[in-house]
């Protein structure tokens, strides 16, 4: 098995992983640390091709674009936890209205 | 094989089992402290044998230099981090204790 | 074989930190597991060739993403575990059962379409690898990623930087906020930590500055660069460091948006009548490092924004007071 193909499988078992946590935890700053996971999922995936592209040295648009990615991940996760914060501050509860009965 | 070359893998070795003897502290030892105990101790020898193998083995001395600088960089990161963590763990304790 | 048992102790170790975050009942124990999955996730990227990848990530994805986590989950730590404990007495039974089996099967399910998705996937390279190496004698640089970011695909860097922008606007905005330099002093100030933050900033901008000279012909870059600077800060920030108060007196705002307004100036000035971010023959160089320049001021500035101003207000901990008794204050 490749490296390729090893951590691209890593990649689709992230996704799955992550997107548990996304859709059935309800606790919110849990779903915004699935949704990170789902983010690494999707990074490892990109420079897994990046790796199988290579020549001289591996395909450099997936690593910028990544790069890109981790940096719009912190700011999404940053606004993402201050909504969050600002849910919980007036309604008193860490998920989402319509969660709350759920579980 | 060289006498340089044996004296690094003498030398990463020792670190790699003092890593291990950390790793095995932290998941076996029962409270707080004592892991850090474990971890703190152990693991910074662990990463001082390990930077000093690879030191052996740089090819400037620029590289001995700043593997060197890591350890040290290591260890105030991680002696201050325990000073936190074992702050935090009686301040804890204080809070728990007067209830019991 | 020993370089693919590597690979697979890295993967199994991921997927493992990965089902257990996810899976816990402890949010911060959660939080923890995801720096180091974020840790090894950095090892990852060094085993698939992407040095730049794993700096960004141990400084930003494990370690800046970390800090706001767990600072999210300080309040939540304390109910979380009444809520555990509660849902243990209430949850429970057969209709309990039946929701996990269901979605944990959902998820099962996904998991396999997700792995036939991922094995369709051609094997033979396609990429652009080529393409970026024969343009690189004109790029201005000698590092390819750091071609495609601030040449090739100028473009996307300025979105990314107005994503910043944006992210610290609207931060500031839910927080009813006008000032991000109020970094509060946490108590109890450690002497410890104090002494470490100081000694680090210096470090950290020496760091920083290599970082940012290096990512023209080797692996490092403006972002990682930033996220050095912006790290130190948080340290400072966390210690309760005198030096973070005299953060207020720099001129915030100019320093969020001098990236952004840097791009902007380019590609009206610099790069007229050849299109949008199209560097003039021989400018490029020159016009990237001035970039980088200020990606490097306007990043490092908006990450410790970021983390300042999700912390508590002063005179957090006590009952929320009213948004109409809290007077704005200027910046």
């Amino acid at each position: 098995m490749s490296a390729f193909e090893l951590y691209s499988l890593l990649a689709a078992g992230l996704f799955a992983v992550g997107l548990y946590g996304f859709l059935f935890r309800r606790d919110l700053v849990r779903k915004i640390v699935a949704l990170n996971v789902i983010g690494a999922s999707v990074f490892l995936l990109l420079i897994a091709i990046a790796y199988r592209n290579r020549e001289d040295w591996p395909d450099p648009v997936p690593h910028a674009m990544v790069l890109t990615g981790i940096v719009v991940a912190v700011s999404a996760t940053a606004l993402a936890l201050a909504v969050a914060k600002r849910i919980e501050e007036e309604t008193g509860a860490s998920c989402l209205p319509e969660d709350e009965d759920a579980e | 094989m060289t006498l340089l070359e044996i004296g690094a893998i003498v030398l990463v070795t020792a670190g790699a089992v003092f890593f291990l003897a950390g790793t095995v502290g932290v998941l076996r030892f029962p409270d707080a402290p004592t892991r850090l105990h474990a971890v703190t101790k152990a693991d910074n020898l662990g990463l001082g044998l390990l930077a000093l193998g690879l030191a052996l083995l740089a090819d400037s001395p620029s590289t001995v230099v700043k593997l060197l600088l890591i350890w040290v960089i290591a260890l105030a990161g991680s002696a201050t981090a325990c000073q936190l963590i074992a702050n935090a763990y009686q301040r804890e304790e204080q809070q728990v204790t007067p209830d019991a | 074989m020993l370089e693919r048992g590597i690979d697979l102790v890295i993967c199994v170790a991921i997927l493992a930190l990965a089902i257990r975050l996810v899976s816990g009942q402890d949010l911060f124990r959660s939080i923890v597991l995801f720096i180091a999955m974020g840790l090894m996730l950095a090892l990852a990227w060094v085993r698939l060739a992407a040095p730049d990848i794993a700096l960004a990530e141990a400084a930003i994805g494990a370690g800046l993403t970390g800090v706001l986590l767990i600072r999210a989950g300080q309040g939540q730590r304390m109910r979380g575990a009444v809520a555990a404990v509660a849902g243990a007495v209430s949850g429970g039974g057969p209709r309990r059962v039946v929701a996990t089996a269901g979605s944990v099967g959902i998820t099962a399910v996904f998991a396999v379409v997700m792995v036939f998705a991922v094995m369709g996937l051609p094997t033979e390279p396609n990429g652009l690898t080529g393409v970026a190496a024969a343009n690189m004698e004109a790029s201005g640089v000698d590092h390819a990623v750091t071609a495609v970011l601030l040449n090739f695909r100028a473009y996307d860097t300025w979105l990314e930087i107005g994503v910043l922008l944006l992210a610290i606007l609207g931060v500031l905005a839910i927080h009813r906020r006008y000032d991000c330099g109020g970094m509060r002093v946490e108590a109890p100030t450690m002497r410890v930590l104090s002494w470490l933050a100081r000694v680090i900033l210096p470090l950290a901008i020496l760091t920083a500055g290599y970082l940012y000279w290096a990512g023209t012909h080797i692996p490092g870059g403006a972002f990682q660069a930033g996220a050095v600077v912006a790290a130190a800060l948080v340290l400072l920030a966390l210690a309760g460091s005198r030096g973070v108060a005299a953060l207020r007196a720099l001129p915030l705002a100019a320093l969020l948006v001098l990236s952004f307004a840097a791009f902007l100036a380019v590609s009206i000035v610099a790069s007229t009548g050849n299109g949008m971010l199209h560097y003039r023959d021989g400018t490029a160089g020159l016009l990237i490092l001035g970039l980088e320049l200020t990606i490097v001021i306007s990043t490092a500035v908006t990450l410790a924004a970021l983390f300042a101003g999700a912390g508590p207000r002063a005179g957090a901990g006590e009952p929320r007071r009213d948004a109409a008794t809290e007077r704005p204050k200027t910046l």
